[in-house]
Formats: C-alpha cells, structure tokens, sequence
C-alpha cells in the first residue's frame, strides 16, 4: 500500500504524463524483486494449471467426448455428488472446530507476558516444523482402537471409540494440523484491538458479555474470516491425513482425484474434479473477502435493526 | 429542544473517605479524602504517577479498591460494577468503537439501558447537538478530526444524562489550539448541564481555566484543595508552589516572626516573609516572577532587595523573563514588561526587588531537594532560585 502510494506520488500526474510511463511505472525497480517469485510460480503452477484445464477437456476415457463431457460425468455420478458434499461438510466441521480452540488461545496470547506469549507462540508454530507424515502416523498410534487415547478414555469407563479408518479421525488430525493457520492470523487480529475499548463500553453501561459481543467481537471479525478461511481451504486439499486416518469408504475428494489419476489414469476426469474443487475454493475465497469488507458494516450492528 | 440538557439539571455529590490503593508494594492512593459538591468542576492535577488517576478509576469501577469509601449522592457505589455506576467517562484516547458511526458511538449507551428506538434516535440528535456535531453522525470515527472524535466521545458519556462525568486527560492528544477550544466548550457544557465534573490532567493552565476547585496530587495523597487562586496565591507546601506557576525559590532559614535570613554572599540578609513563624526553620523563600521588579536605581517602595548581575533577558512578545544572577550564583527570575526588560544591558549590576506582601516562606519537606532540579515537570523556563552555570 504504502509502496503503492509513494509510487503514485513520485510519478507526475498521470495527465500529463507520456504514454510509456504508465507502463514504466508498473515495472520500476522495486517490480524485479518479485521477478523470481512470479518465475516460479510460472513454472510450479501457471504451467501445470493450463495443463491441466487442457486435459480436462480434451482428455477422455473412451478416448474423445464432448468438451464438457469430463463436468457433466462428475455431476452425473452420484457417488461424486456425495463425496463433493462430504468433503465440505468436514472442511466446516475442521473449520469450525479450529476456531472454537484458536479463538481463546489467540485471545490469550495478547494478554500474557511476552514469556508466556513467546512459549504459546512456540507452542503453535513447533508442529509445523515436523513432517507431515510423522505428524498424522502418530495421530494413527494415538487414535488407534487400542491406542493411548482410547485406553485413557477406557480408564474413565468410555469408549473403545473407533476413530481410526472414520471420518472422526480424519476430522481430529485435521483441526491438529489446521490450527497454526488459524491462530496466527486470528492473533495478528486480535492484537490490534484496543483492549481499552472494552472498559469503554463497561462505562457506558455494557456488561462484560455486551462489551464482548458489540465491540471486541465484531472488530475481530476480520481475522476470524482471514483464518476460518485458510482452515477451509487447507482442508479442502488435504490429502495425506483423509487417506491415513480415514477410511476409502469415506474418501473425501483429493482422495478421488487421486484415484482416477493412480489407479484409473483417467486424467481428464481427475483434473476435471480438481478444477471443480479449485472453482468453488476460489468462489469462497471471494466470498470471505467480500464477507471481511462487510464485516465491519454488518458489525456496526446497532444500526437500527434491534 | 435539548433533552440531554433539560433534564440532568443537578450533579452528584462525591466524597471520597480514606481512599487507598496499592500495586504490590506500591501505594498509588495513600489514605486520601475529597469532598466535591454538587455541580463543582473538580481538577485533578499532579505529575504523572501522583494517584490522580488511579483515583478517577476508583471511582469509575475500573481498579478496585484496597481501603476507604467512595460514596455517590451518599451511596456507596464501591460494590456496583462499572456498567451499573451510571457515570460518564471521557478518555485521553477517545476509545469510539471503531465500527461504529458517530451517531452509534452515542447510541450504544442508550441502547445498553434498553431506550426505545424514537427516544434513542432524539437524544442521540440532543447529544451530538451540544457537541455541535449534528451533521457528523454518519461519520466513522477514522473520518473524523481529534477534536470532533473527542468530541463525539463527550457526548456518548453524557447521552445517558449522569450526574458525574470523569474526563482523564482529555485535551492531552490535541494541539494547543484545539486545546483551547475545547476548553471552552467542555467548560460550556458543563455549566449548561449542571453535572459534576472531576477532571484529570498534568496541564496546571487547563487545571486554572477551568476548575471551581483544583487538587493537587502527590505521591498518592492530595497535597492541598482549593481553588486556582488559593492554590496560586497561598500553596500550602513546596510542592504546590512549584506546581503551579513559576516561582522564584531561595534557601532561607527563619529568624522571627515573619522573618527570614537570606544567607547572601557570606552575610546573612534579614527578608520578610508571611508564613515564617518560630525561628530556626529551614525552607525557601517562595516568591513569584511577576512580583519580582529588576531596577537600575533602587525602588524605595518596595522592602525586600537584594542585588546581581543581570543575565540573560528572554522575550517572549507579551512579556520578558529577565534573569538575574545573585552574587552566590542563585538565579531570580522577573517577569516584565517587554520595554522594560529590553533596557537591561547583560553583565550590569541591578537591584532585585519585591514587596514583601508577595513573599511566602515554606518549609522544607523531608527529601524535598532544595533546588528541585530532579523534578521531571521542572523545564528550563521554571523560576527556580538555583545555582547558575557559570560565575
């Protein structure tokens, strides 16, 4: 932004100026600086991306079809309908979840010391710096029938749960996974709210649950949507821990893809699945992008409406 | 028609018994006692640190108290939460929700005690109106100004018509103009609306403006109550006298009744003083640069004299502050007239005289540093008795 606006400010007005400025503008020096990110993303993304779009609709497995004929299976097929559903079902359910648990630690780490903050801020960022694969193996020892969770909640006279091989599973590894990516933008979020504003509102008649439902919560919400959004769209892709802790019977759509590429080389379908993922995904990125903007409005909440 | 303003026609009673408050080992508020009538603008003034607003959050239900009573139109209100004590708070920070217009900012008071929405919307109008906002209501705080988003902030805590209103610095984030402005109008307001008014600030000038009583803070007790005048004119100790206002300070011990002995240059100088009582006290001679006269020829109308070098003369268009350097490197201060103080020439020998009405002996307090130089709130224009810089 800032960047942004000394640009504008050391470029003459735009009446005047010559035509090749413009563009000149646009690729000053500080543009280069990016010139390797774009590079690559180029390569790792743009490239397999308009791959594969181009096999989605030119890659049958009768060998030729229509152009959509790809599409129109997956919403012909009952099975993909479902699992389309199931898949954002549990991505609510991950999301939701990660937001119960990241809403009072991130609310807690702008209140601690800055010891007490460093150790919670450790705390979250540590799972990341294990492998994946380590991650949701151990989830597989912990969950399993017989594994210390279950001989914990055997002990207090519940269970056996079967979590392993169930969707269950799949959702406890997810929100596991899922929370640093929560919690630090919910954080950075809440940290720039005025904690003052609450004994603001205290003195001006609002008890402590009003203070927190009509000013702490609504200036928050752009950070819930920032972070509920990740979480979303984190658990929409992920393939690893469905295919370890849950079960084929209740695959969830990476998981599909996956096997009309693996097993049935049926690589139009498969890119038309992920397309259709990545098509909605970007829908709902969108969409919480609008939702944020409006969430300062839609909090103002006084408005009238009550 | 205003009914903000029809109908809080009368402020709270405060009395505030044997309040204290401390912070572990720290004690913010020691043993103090105020009593403000009805409708009387109160000043809290004191350097930062001093209690003034731990005590205003006492009252206000933000810190709890250790030890004491504060009562409310005789009630004590020590037991209520802060959102059921019914007293306005203005910030140094404003503190306007952010997601909220103007016109919400003041609601939200009205629309916590459950108002119907046509009153809400007729006092919210009421209320920005005696703020001179009527147009802004529409308005986000970040579009506003500093002074209108304060502005805002004293109309929120007024909406709901209490009958004390706490102000914690308000004016301290404004630029001096502004400040003045809103002096007048918080003054304005006040006065129109009959509430009480305890205000908090570090800015003896605002303290003197606008108070029907001032009181000053230090180290957590109040050092003395009264109004500018008193305060100005009659301080009780050292630390009021400096302050507020400037003044001129020298060691002194007393020698009689109303009589101090100036140790000058190696002979003692007899000076009169008021409040020097039983002799053999230590403690300063307290006289202010206004009342301090520097002539070429001796002014026999006027009693007390000593006499130095004339140092440095600094104009500041209404007046001049003419330093003058006593002969054991004491400095006086007088403030005068500006074609006065021009006719000083550096470096010539004047006489440095008032009249003894003006002069005021205190005692030393115990720690009380005899040239005050440790004083954060001591700045380079205080006119401080203390050794120059070079002979």
């Amino acid at each position: 932004m800032s960047n942004a606006q000394r640009l504008n400010r050391a470029a003459p007005p735009s009446r005047s100026k010559p035509a090749g400025r413009g563009l000149a503008g646009l690729f000053s020096r500080e543009f280069a600086l990016i010139i390797p990110s774009l590079i690559l993303l180029g390569f790792a993304m743009g490239y397999p991306l308009a791959t594969i779009v181009e096999r989605s609709v030119s890659d049958f497995p009768g060998g030729h079809g229509a152009l959509l004929d790809n599409y129109r299976w997956f919403f012909d097929e009952e099975l993909n309908r479902v699992v389309l559903l199931r898949t954002f079902r549990t991505a609510a359910i991950v999301t939701l979840a990660c937001l119960v648990i990241a809403y009072p630690y991130a609310y807690a780490m702008t209140v601690v010391g800055w010891r007490m903050r460093l150790v919670m801020q450790a705390a979250v960022i540590a799972p990341l710096l294990v492998g994946t694969m380590t991650r949701n193996y151990s989830w597989v020892i912990l969950l399993q029938d017989k594994g210390p969770v279950n001989d914990a909640l055997g002990a207090v006279g519940l269970g056996p749960f079967h979590m392993i091989g169930s969707l269950s599973g799949v959702i406890i590894g997810l929100v596991q996974i899922s929370l640093p990516f929560i919690i630090l933008p919910l954080y950075a979020s809440l940290r720039e709210i005025d904690v003052r504003l609450m004994g603001a509102a205290r003195s001006l008649g609002a008890t402590p649950t009003q203070a927190f439902t009509r000013v702490y919560l609504p200036l928050s919400l752009p950070g819930v949507v920032a972070g509920s959004l990740v979480v979303f769209v984190i658990t929409l892709g992920s393939y690893i821990t469905p295919a370890l802790l849950g079960s084929p019977q209740q695959s969830l759509l990476p998981q599909l893809v996956a096997q009309q590429i693996n097993q049935l080389l049926a690589w139009g379908r498969g890119s038309a699945m992920g397309l259709i993922l990545l098509g909605v995904t970007l829908l709902l990125l969108w969409l919480g992008s609008r939702a944020s903007r409006w969430s300062s409005v839609l909090s103002n909440g006084s408005g009238g409406g009550r | 028609m205003q009914p903000a303003a029809e109908t809080s026609a009368l402020g709270a009673r405060v009395e505030i018994k044997n309040l204290t408050k401390r912070f572990g080992s720290v004690v913010a508020v020691d043993d103090t006692s105020l009593s403000i009538e009805p409708g009387q603008f109160v000043t809290f003034l004191g350097p930062s640190g001093s209690g003034k607003t731990t005590t205003l959050n006492a009252i206000s239900g933000f810190a709890d108290v250790d030890e004491g009573e504060i009562l409310l139109d005789g009630a004590s209100i020590l037991s209520l939460p802060p959102h059921k004590r019914n007293i306005g708070v203005v910030f140094q920070h404003y503190a306007l929700f952010p997601h909220m217009t103007a016109a919400d900012n003041v609601a939200f008071p009205l629309r916590r005690r459950r108002l119907p929405k046509a009153q809400v919307r007729e006092k919210v109008r009421g209320a920005l109106e005696l703020v001179h906002l009527a147009d802004y209501g529409e308005r986000l705080p970040r579009e506003l100004s500093g002074g209108q988003q304060q502005r805002v902030a004293l109309a929120r805590a007024l909406v709901f018509e209490p009958r004390l209103l706490l102000m914690d610095e308000p004016l301290a984030a404004l630029d001096r103009r502004l400040r003045d402005a809103m002096q007048i109008e918080i003054k304005r307001i006040q006065e129109q609306l009959g509430i009480t008014v305890i205000y908090v600030t570090h800015d003896q000038d605002e303290a003197m403006t606008m108070s029907d009583v001032v009181a000053i803070f230090n180290e957590g007790r109040i050092a003395q109550v009264g109004s500018s005048d008193d305060l100005y004119e009659r301080p009780a100790d050292l630390f009021v006298a400096r302050f507020m206002g400037e003044s001129n300070r020298l060691p002194v011990t007393t020698s009689g009744d109303g009589e101090v002995a100036f140790a000058s240059n190696g002979a003692s100088l007899r000076l009169r003083a008021r409040g020097a009582a039983e002799a053999g006290r230590g403690g300063m001679l307290v006289v202010r640069p206004e009342n301090v006269r520097v002539n070429r020829e001796r002014d026999p109308d006027l009693d007390s004299s000593l006499t130095g070098r004339i140092g440095r003369v600094r104009y500041f268009g209404a007046y001049c502050v003419t330093e003058v350097l006593l002969d054991d490197d004491l400095i006086v201060r007088s403030r005068q007239p500006v074609e006065v103080a021009l006719e000083a020439v550096e470096g010539e020998r004047a006489h440095v005289q008032w009249d003894s009405r003006h002069a005021l002996f205190l005692r030393s307090a115990d720690g009380d540093q005899l040239s005050g130089s440790a004083s954060s709130f001591l700045d380079a224009s205080d006119g401080g008795a203390e050794p120059a810089a070079h002979a």
